[in-house]
């Protein structure tokens, strides 16, 4: 029966190499029809020609041609290509011969006179594995596509799954003061995820009467982590929701979260977390801490650590206490979760070594954040930390103007201020350069954002076209808006606070979420706030929105904390 | 802050860029060359620890809508960490002396 020979057959290129006319002839006329094209060659250098020049698919050759033999060819075709199947057609039977063109890869032998069926069967063969070669390739190509697709795809639920988590995270106080027992705070937050999906949580919301705080570590890494800390947070969001207006009663408030939760855990689950409130009228913090690291109160004297109320809520937790601490010489309060006391730092120790020296010796949360990158560089595990800091105290100097909304008069009192700050000695020569320009940057802001109520959008326009400085001196003149800048040097619990409040008589706005994000090398405009908070140690806006603090906090004062000054 | 032509397409900044006057004499001086047919420019800033945002807006604009090629040589670490926190440093060809 004859051979049955794949049609993929005719898919292929072949080369065949002879050097006798008469049986060149003949073998052509048998391979022509079983191929797509046929390339015929006299000899192995012209068949070797042929081969760089066309490379087929498959080689049919004779062995004894002048100026290179069939096996010669066959190893230089092998320097090319490999895997090329090679089909001898010979009348030697030589085993030396054999042994060479076994060893060169020769796929197949056809014995001559070559008789029709054993070129059939050999083109059968060796088509059959080309294209079984073929479909493997394919497969793999598919299985490949398939794996980038579903990598992609992992990638793109993750990213949205990520986002999803972060619209979890609440803070009511993103560039805005609080009130605490008669004091000035301001709420500053780090969050750094490990993991794209994170166990770390925490929201900070404006109840009618006070700050409540929530800060959440999810036992374990990952997804299981990262669903059990979104549930915590989202449940916190929506009890704090449900009870914003109103007297707020925090004990009423833990047990009812504390009940939804523990319903929430799995049997060997445990969340460690803590929720404090920090109501408005009286200078204390009561706190419900749930086998969290000690929150960390930093006063004139040291550091003082608040240890966990509870041990981690569980499904098993019954009841829960709470304790309260006086605020009235604190300067700052650190909640963190155990990804940064539980650090490793560079010297192969843990950075809860260092902790709280460093936090003793940090004025501010940007210096602590500094000092713990400095020793831990990337850490390992999810770090959230919430930065408390009071900022207002009895001002031990102060100094304050005021002038018309005119770019004139601006640059004037930007060069008073300066001056102001200059004999102040209050930062060094560096330190004052910087917030100089931050100051600007803020005198500028009421000037064409308040006084002249220059939108975003509009600013972007005039720059494009080139017109914005003639319409700021066009607008001006019809505008009887006053800024002033107030700076004060204030003296608090072992620290120096350097204000610097800005206010404008306009409408007020509210700084767009963008200003806050990764900066847009094309934008015009936008960069100001972003200055701001680079070259402050926080700043916050009033209520109204005209007003903007900055602040540099540094250490110092009569009762400045020591280098020991811990408890 | 002095500004100064330094080369047919480059300018030299010392001392603190922060005024208006400063922000109006950068522009000012920038215009000309590009007005006289400057495609390239080059800025040797010295000493300045930062930037105003009206500087950098304006330079933006060069960058961007006008399409000059601009490369500043920056002195100060300070002003080229500012430059990469914006993510300016690629657009205005920034790179520390």
């Amino acid at each position: 029966m004859a051979a049955a020979i794949t049609p993929y057959s005719r898919e292929l290129t072949a080369l065949f190499v002879e050097d006798d006319s008469a049986s060149r002839r003949l073998m052509a006329a048998q391979l022509r029809g079983l191929f797509k094209e046929l390339i015929v060659a006299a000899d192995g250098r012209e068949g070797l020609a042929a081969f760089q020049a066309r490379r087929p698919q498959i080689v049919f050759t004779d062995n004894r041609m002048p100026f290179m033999s069939g096996l010669e060819m066959t190893a230089a075709i092998r320097r090319i290509d490999p895997k090329v199947p090679i089909i001898f057609i010979t009348s030697s039977m030589d085993t030396a011969l054999m042994v060479q063109a076994i060893n060169l890869g020769i796929s197949s032998f056809i014995p001559k006179p070559a008789a029709a069926e054993n070129v059939r069967q050999a083109v059968a063969t060796v088509a059959g594995l080309l294209e079984n070669d073929l479909l493997q390739r394919k497969t793999l190509e598919q299985e490949l596509a398939l794996l980038q697709f579903r990598e992609k795809y992992h990638e793109f639920q993750q990213e949205l799954a990520f986002r999803k988590e972060l619209s979890l995270l609440e803070n009511d106080y993103q560039c805005r003061c609080f009130h605490s027992g008669g004091g000035d705070w301001i709420a500053q937050v780090v969050y750094s995820p490990h993991d794209i999906m994170c166990g770390d949580s925490y929201s900070l919301r404006r109840m009618a009467d006070g700050l409540l705080l929530f800060i959440a570590d999810a036992m374990g890494k990952g997804l299981a982590a990262s669903l059990t800390t979104s549930l915590s947070v989202h449940t916190f969001n929506l009890l704090a929701d449900a009870r914003a207006a109103g007297a707020f009663d925090f004990q009423d408030f833990v047990r009812r979260y504390t009940d939804l939760m523990r319903k929430r855990l799995l049997e060997d689950e445990v969340l460690p977390l803590t929720l404090a409130w920090l109501p408005a009228d009286r200078p204390v913090m009561v706190t419900a801490a749930f086998g969290m690291p000690p929150v960390l109160v930093g006063t004139a004297g040291g550091v003082r650590k608040l240890r966990s109320d509870n041990p981690p809520l569980s499904p098993y937790a019954d009841g829960f206490r709470t304790s309260g601490h006086g605020l009235d010489a604190v300067r700052s309060i650190l909640f963190y979760t155990d990804g940064l006391n539980e650090a490793g730092t560079d010297d192969g120790g843990l950075y809860r070594d260092h902790l709280d020296r460093d936090y003793a010796a940090c004025a501010s949360r940007d210096q602590f954040w500094a000092a713990f990158q400095a020793q831990v560089g990337v850490p390992e595990d999810d770090v959230a930390l919430l930065w408390l800091a009071r900022v207002d105290a009895a001002p031990l100097w102060r100094f304050t103007l005021a002038v018309p909304s005119r770019l004139e008069d601006v640059e004037q009192a930007c060069q008073d201020l300066e001056l102001q700050l200059e004999q102040s000695a209050a930062l060094e020569t560096g330190a004052r350069g910087e917030f100089t320009m931050a100051i600007r940057e803020a005198m500028l802001n009421a000037y064409e954002h308040g006084s002249l109520e220059i939108d975003f959008n509009s600013k972007c326009r005039m720059l494009e076209d080139g017109v914005y400085y003639q319409h700021l001196l066009a607008l001006e003149g019809s505008v009887a808006r006053r800024i002033s800048a107030t700076l004060t040097l204030q003296e608090h619990a072992g620290q120096r606070l350097l204000k610097a409040t800005v206010e404008d008589e306009g409408p007020g706005y509210t700084p767009a979420p963008f200003l806050f994000e990764a900066a847009d090398s094309m934008l015009l405009s936008g960069r100001g706030l972003k200055m701001v908070r680079k070259y402050t140690d926080a700043f916050y806006l009033n209520e109204k929105g005209n007003a903007i603090t900055l602040i540099r906090i540094y250490p110092g004062g009569s009762d400045a904390v020591g280098e020991n000054g811990l408890d | 802050m002095q500004l100064a032509k330094t080369g047919s397409t480059e300018l030299t900044i010392t001392g603190n860029i922060k005024t208006t006057a400063d922000y109006l004499a950068i522009r000012k001086l920038v215009t000309e060359l590009v007005e006289g047919g400057a495609a390239a420019l080059t800025l040797h800033v010295n000493e300045s620890l930062s930037m105003p945002s009206s500087v950098i807006g304006f330079f933006v604009k060069l960058i961007n809508r006008d399409k000059i090629r601009v490369s500043m040589v920056i002195q100060d670490k300070r002003l080229m960490e500012l430059l990469e926190e914006l993510n300016l440093s690629e657009l205005f060809g920034a790179r520390s002396l």
